[in-house]
């Protein structure tokens, strides 16, 4: 690896590195608890609060506004750990598609007001995970580790509420409470890590090695693992692919994970199903339909492909530049004109253009041919222009011709 | 004149800083787009559609800088401002477009099919949309024509002067400067010729004297907003940090541009700033560069009100920033 590439790839693979940790975990819990939009919520009440700090005149960079960020991100735990329902008549999922929604219309509204506003609500999409700085990385570590601490030391009331909420009321646990610290400590989390790796990114990391572990064992530490395997694999290779086949990295990221998903759930599909040749052949008819649908839409594709060509780009033509001399520098008229032994034409393209300068060139060279006629066309430039280099390089002119 | 104003609306806040000057006390000019605002993207909002309804007269750069522009124009449904009707006015028309693409292609990030769209980032450029905008308002006011066309004169002059200068402009007069101007070769003439024992360099003033410093000079720009100031002013550009506007770079791009950023030294990059400065600032961080932070438009940064300070804010910053990266360098070499 050359230093230069470690420069640009290095930091991204330590940030991809700290966040498959964290998230590898914390994505167990939102799936069990049926949470998956939690993360897209948080971190658009973390925007909210990046924006609403701009109204104060705080630029979104500094720390200011990232205690804005913070703060509206814990608002939104608040309201995640409030809107649960011990009787599920309400999904939560409804409460946090609505305040998603409801965070992301008010900082458009708010962000209206301010200019940069396009910029960075498509910043928080796909991040900027090449642009990350190793001071950003440390601090990532220090709260990740942070947050992974206070997890060990509560893990247990953590997992029994997102495994089995009825038997935590049960034993008389304050589930509000404890709601309340997992989504803070999520909050604080995603806080940071859609600052830089963008929410799509997030998304992934915390869904698809959760998916993939709870797909093959029940087992929380084995899971753990898993995930955190995956993650590591997968972040080296989809950096790699998007180094070699020179696409933007966080995408090309979160479009590998889904594939490696994709594979690892068709692996298992076989494995497990009791004909492997009947799971075999599902996937082969799988496979057929893909194709077919691909070969569907390129064909519509041509189709208008082909009818846009005919009605668009129907380009003027070009103006052919045969005698513009407006458009050639010196050298070029110069040669040009010398080719020239037409005394009426030198004379037409005196009279059409009006560029002094192009008319004593002109006027030059129809004195070469006939004294007479160069020399009174100079005279006159000589008389008649306001500008005293042109009267000068007329008179010049005059004088060439003299000798 | 009816006590009536003619009422414009414009896409970008120069084009409406333009109209005003031409049009003077007889027109009322909105503008669309802020001058730190992205042309490209633009929200549209029901008071653009309410604007486009009562106008008289629809300024648009005419290219696909605007994308949203016939969008919001459709929505008005007023017949009058209808691209190719009496009451629009393609700002690009007459002049010369840079980065025409050879091969049309989407997927290029070409946005861009006709050649590059930000027009208003070369002074010279302006006295053509002016010429454009005066064409319009005589259409609608013909009554007015000699009051909008000594305007115009007036407007052209004052850019020839702040360009060349008031010397130069005096001895060549403003068009031949700029024809030699846009075609590239003005700094090469003024050194061969030379008036009443001097260079006609010397006589250089304006805004290209003060570019002098960084004439020749070689810069990154984040996207392609300033080919046609890099034209006027003879900079090069090694490459752009977001070549396709909106998409990330990849690795490979950022690895290549940091290579040749420090192959070649390039210290100075330039970006609009509607773009993140945080972005700007991390970029210039890594490969030690200077970041030139500049509005693209009219009123888009303090100290920015008209065209003519605008375009001296772009000029002085840049040269603030090769000044900057000369001192660091003579510092270093002190070492």
């Amino acid at each position: 690896m050359t230093h230069d590439l470690w420069d640009i790839l290095g930091p991204a693979f330590f940030e991809l590195l700290i966040l498959v940790g964290i998230h590898s975990y914390l994505g167990l819990h939102v799936i069990k608890r049926k949470v998956i939009f939690v993360d897209l919520a948080l971190a658009q009440f973390a925007a909210l609060g990046t924006t609403v700090g701009f109204l104060f005149g705080i630029m979104p960079t500094g720390t200011g506004a990232y205690w804005f960020s913070l703060g509206f991100a814990i608002l939104g735990a608040a309201v995640f750990s409030l809107s649960r329902f011990k009787n599920e008549k309400i999904p939560q999922e409804a409460v946090i598609g609505l305040t998603y929604a409801l965070a992301a219309a008010v900082a458009i509204l708010v962000i209206d007001k301010a200019p940069h506003g396009a910029e960075h609500i498509k910043e928080l999409l796909t991040g900027s995970i090449l642009w990350v700085k190793w001071s950003t990385i440390g601090k990532a570590a220090l709260v990740y580790s942070a947050v992974g601490i206070f997890h060990y030391f509560l893990r247990h009331k953590f997992l029994l509420i997102s495994e089995n909420p009825q038997k935590a009321y049960a034993q008389g646990l304050s589930v509000r409470l404890w709601d309340f610290l997992f989504y803070m400590s999520f909050a604080v989390v995603i806080t940071h890590s859609v600052g830089t790796a963008g929410v799509l990114l997030v998304f992934v990391f915390l869904v698809v090695p959760a998916i993939t572990s709870i797909m093959i064992t029940d087992v929380l530490w084995k899971q753990l693992l898993i995930g955190w395997g995956m993650g590591v694999v997968v972040s080296v290779a989809g950096l790699y692919i998007s180094y070699v086949y020179d696409l933007p990295s966080g995408p090309a990221v979160v479009a590998f994970y889904g594939l490696v998903l994709l594979l690892v759930a068709l692996v298992l599909y076989v494995i497990r199903s009791a004909g492997r040749g009947r799971a075999l052949m599902n996937i082969l008819y799988g496979l057929v339909a893909l194709l077919l649908i691909v070969v569907l839409f390129r064909a519509l594709g041509r189709h208008y492909q082909a009818r846009d060509a005919h009605h668009e780009h129907k380009e003027p033509a070009v103006a052919e530049e045969a005698w513009n001399p407006e458009e050639m520098d010196d050298g070029t008229l110069r040669e040009k004109l010398s080719a020239v032994s037409d005394v009426s034409l030198l004379d037409k393209l005196y009279h059409r253009t009006e560029d002094a300068h192009i008319r004593i060139l002109i006027a030059g060279r129809l004195g070469e041919l006939d004294p007479h006629l160069g020399r009174d066309k100079l005279e006159e430039i000589r008389r008649e222009s306001p500008y005293p280099f042109i009267r000068e390089e007329a008179l010049e002119a005059m004088n060439r011709l003299r000798k | 004149m009816a006590a009536k104003k003619i009422y414009v609306v414009t896409t970008l806040s120069t084009y409406a800083d333009i109209t005003a000057r031409v049009g003077g006390e007889r027109v009322e000019v909105h503008a669309i787009v802020r001058g730190n605002q992205d042309a490209h993207f633009v929200r549209p909002k029901p008071s653009y559609a309410v604007m486009l309804q009562k106008a008289d007269l629809f300024v648009s750069t005419g290219l696909d800088l605007e994308l949203w522009a016939p969008t919001v124009v459709d929505r008005a449904g007023n017949p009058k401002i209808r691209s190719g009707q009496p009451g629009y006015v393609a700002a690009w028309d007459g002049i010369k477009l840079l980065d025409k693409p050879t091969v049309l292609s989407r997927s290029e990030g070409g946005l861009h099919i006709y050649g590059n769209p930000h027009i208003t980032t070369n002074p010279l450029n302006l006295k053509v949309i002016a010429g454009n905008i005066v064409t319009g308002l005589e259409k609608i006011d013909p009554a007015s024509s000699a009051y909008y066309r000594a305007n115009l004169k007036a407007f052209r002059d004052e850019i020839d002067r702040r360009v060349f200068g008031d010397e130069l402009v005096r001895l060549m007069g403003g068009t031949l400067l700029t024809r030699l101007a846009n075609q590239g070769g003005l700094i090469d003439f003024l050194q061969k010729k030379s008036f009443k024992g001097k260079k006609m360099i010397e006589y250089l003033g304006g805004w290209l004297k003060e570019g002098m410093p960084f004439r020749g000079k070689t810069i990154v720009a984040y996207h392609k907003n300033w080919v046609y100031f890099q034209h006027l002013f003879g900079l090069r550009v090694l490459d752009y940090v977001e070549p396709k506007p909106g998409i990330p770079p990849s690795p490979k791009h950022v690895e290549e541009l940091i290579r040749e950023m420090r192959a070649q030294k390039v210290r100075v990059l330039m970006a609009a700033n509607y773009f993140s400065a945080e972005k700007v600032h991390d970029i210039c961080a890594k490969v030690g560069a200077v970041p030139v932070m500049v509005p693209m438009g009219v009123g888009g940064a303090g100290g920015t009100g008209d065209v003519f300070s605008l375009v001296d804010y772009w000029v002085s910053h840049l040269k603030a920033a090769f000044e900057t990266v000369n001192t660091k360098k003579q510092e270093s070499e002190k070492r």
